[in-house]
């Protein structure tokens, strides 16, 4: 009987623990986005030709000149950036603020919330969210 | 009696005839630094003679925008002793030259092409320092009175070369010096300059504007660029449209190409005219020829859209240090802060002269829309 209890005790433990590695994967699910995005906005302050390419959605082809150059005028880095998947998962919202700097003057662009779509297994940035 | 009579109208015939040839006489002026005489309205003309500071000289005729002034000077008899062209802000202004008065060359244009040597210099030359408005801007104009937007109010598309208020805005004061240029008083009594365009920022490229990332202004919507935004927050029927500097160290020329394209057609799209103007670049920029290749994709969008265009690349030729700033990028200003045009500073500083050369085509722009409104009134 003792036995049988420490198996099911066992069993039960096993069963838990299982669950928590599913509850895990869907958080790994989200952090993904959410990674995506800050890899994304990282890439794009730089200027990162590859970082954008790697993040940037199919739909969104057509601007990738556009998106790697958008800050090319200015020295640009993200104070803060902290990004989370919004409930559904279809958009990221991200605080923090991209502070470019021009001539000696900052100016300062306040993350937002951003659409993600997930493409052959990977999250990409996928523009504003409307 | 009668003889007295008609000695008395023949007196008065002379006196009249004499007040007359006053006011038909070409003002009498003197230069106050030493300056090169050309043999027409530019720098790439052959340079004929040098005039010396405080010799009388006569002024014949003017350029469309009046930078440049055709003089003669004499010798005790009336004879023509040196006659050709120089900059106008090196003259001394004397209080009755008004350059409404002064005839405009229509003849001479404002470059000698046939002079410069590089054949890719020859199309910026090429180009007018101010080209006229086209047939096709017309009917934009009338298109976005239509459509609700104000012909009188002009915005500003761009990055840091014009989003200082010394550019433009200066002409919402009324503090204004125009000296010999009463020819642009009317523009500034017509036209308003939008104050906050959500298009034109520090650090803004051809490419940015197009980025809805730089549309952080509350009025914007999400997803919407920049241009779109300002195009629809401020309902202003003009735009002048600068990008360049930022631009050229980070793009070649056909993307810069396209990009530009892309603004002009939305505005167009918008009913908005966009009025584009070739930058200064300083010879010793390691980006010289690049930014030379930029100027010439404007020069082909102005004309493939009929658009009009303020060549200030031509213009700063003449000016010290092409009219840029120690930081051989921005445009050079005079320090004050109102437009002064009674001591020449169109001849030294860039702002000054861009100022100029744009008022001059919205005062180009006024007559135009002063036509469709009496035409629209008359109908």
């Amino acid at each position: 009987m003792v036995r049988v209890f420490i198996l099911l005790l066992m069993a039960i433990l096993i069963a838990s623990c299982d669950s928590g590695a599913s509850t895990n994967g869907d958080a790994s699910a989200t952090d993904d986005a959410a990674a995506a995005v800050e890899g994304y906005l990282t890439a794009k302050v730089s200027n990162d030709a590859d970082g954008i390419r790697r993040y940037l959605c199919s739909a969104m082809e057509a601007d990738f000149d556009r998106e790697v150059q958008s800050f090319s005028g200015v020295e640009a880095e993200i104070e803060g950036m902290a990004c989370a998947s919004d409930e559904g998962g279809a958009t990221v919202t991200c605080e923090g603020t991209i502070v470019a700097v021009y001539g000696g003057e900052n100016r300062d662009f306040p993350l937002g919330t951003y659409s993600v779509v997930e493409e052959d297994g990977e999250w990409k940035w996928c523009g504003e969210a409307g | 009696m009668r003889r007295f009579s008609l000695f008395l109208i023949v007196m008065l015939l002379l006196a009249s005839g004499a007040v007359f040839a006053q006011e038909d006489d070409p003002t009498v002026t003197t230069s106050f630094r030493q300056a090169l005489v050309f043999a027409g309205p530019g720098a790439t003309y052959r340079d004929i003679g040098v005039l010396n500071p405080g010799v009388p000289i006569k002024i014949i005729e003017r350029n469309k925008v009046g930078n440049w002034v055709h003089v003669q000077m004499y010798d005790t008899d009336g004879t023509v002793t040196l006659d050709g062209w120089i900059i106008t802000g090196f003259l001394n202004y004397p209080d009755e030259l008004r350059f409404s008065d002064v005839p405009v060359n229509p003849f001479l244009p404002d470059a000698e092409t046939g002079s410069v040597e590089s054949g890719v210099l020859v199309e910026l030359y090429g180009e007018p320092l101010v080209g006229g408005i086209s047939p096709t801007m017309r009917s934009v104009l009338e298109q976005g009175i239509e459509a609700g937007r104000d012909p009188y109010l002009v915005t500003k598309i761009g990055d840091s070369l014009i989003v200082s208020d010394l550019f433009l805005n200066l002409m919402n004061q009324t503090d204004e010096i125009l000296g010999p240029y009463d020819t642009i008083a009317a523009a500034i009594d017509a036209f308003t300059v939008v104050d906050d365009s959500i298009a034109n920022e520090i650090g803004m490229a051809s490419f940015s504007v197009l980025d809805p990332m730089w549309a952080q202004d509350e009025r914007c919507e999400a997803g919407e660029t920049p241009l779109d935004c300002e195009l629809r927050v401020h309902q202003a029927g003009i735009a002048f449209v600068m990008f360049g500097p930022n631009d050229v160290r980070s793009m070649n020329e056909e993307r810069y190409g396209e990009e530009i394209t892309i603004i002009v057609e939305t505005a167009l799209a918008a009913h908005v005219v966009p009025v584009l103007t070739t930058f200064s670049v300083h010879p010793d920029d390691e980006l010289y020829w690049q930014g030379i290749n930029l100027n010439r994709e404007l020069v082909r969008i102005a004309n493939e859209y009929d658009l009009p265009l303020i060549n200030l690349w031509s213009a700063a030729q003449i000016l010290p240090e092409y009219g840029l700033d120690e930081d051989k990028v921005h445009l050079q200003n005079s320090g004050f802060t109102f437009l002064k045009y009674d001591s020449g500073h169109e001849a030294w500083y860039g702002m000054s002269l861009y100022n100029l050369l744009a008022l001059v085509t919205l005062d180009d722009l006024r007559t135009m829309i002063d036509d469709i409104e009496t035409n629209e009134g008359a109908s």
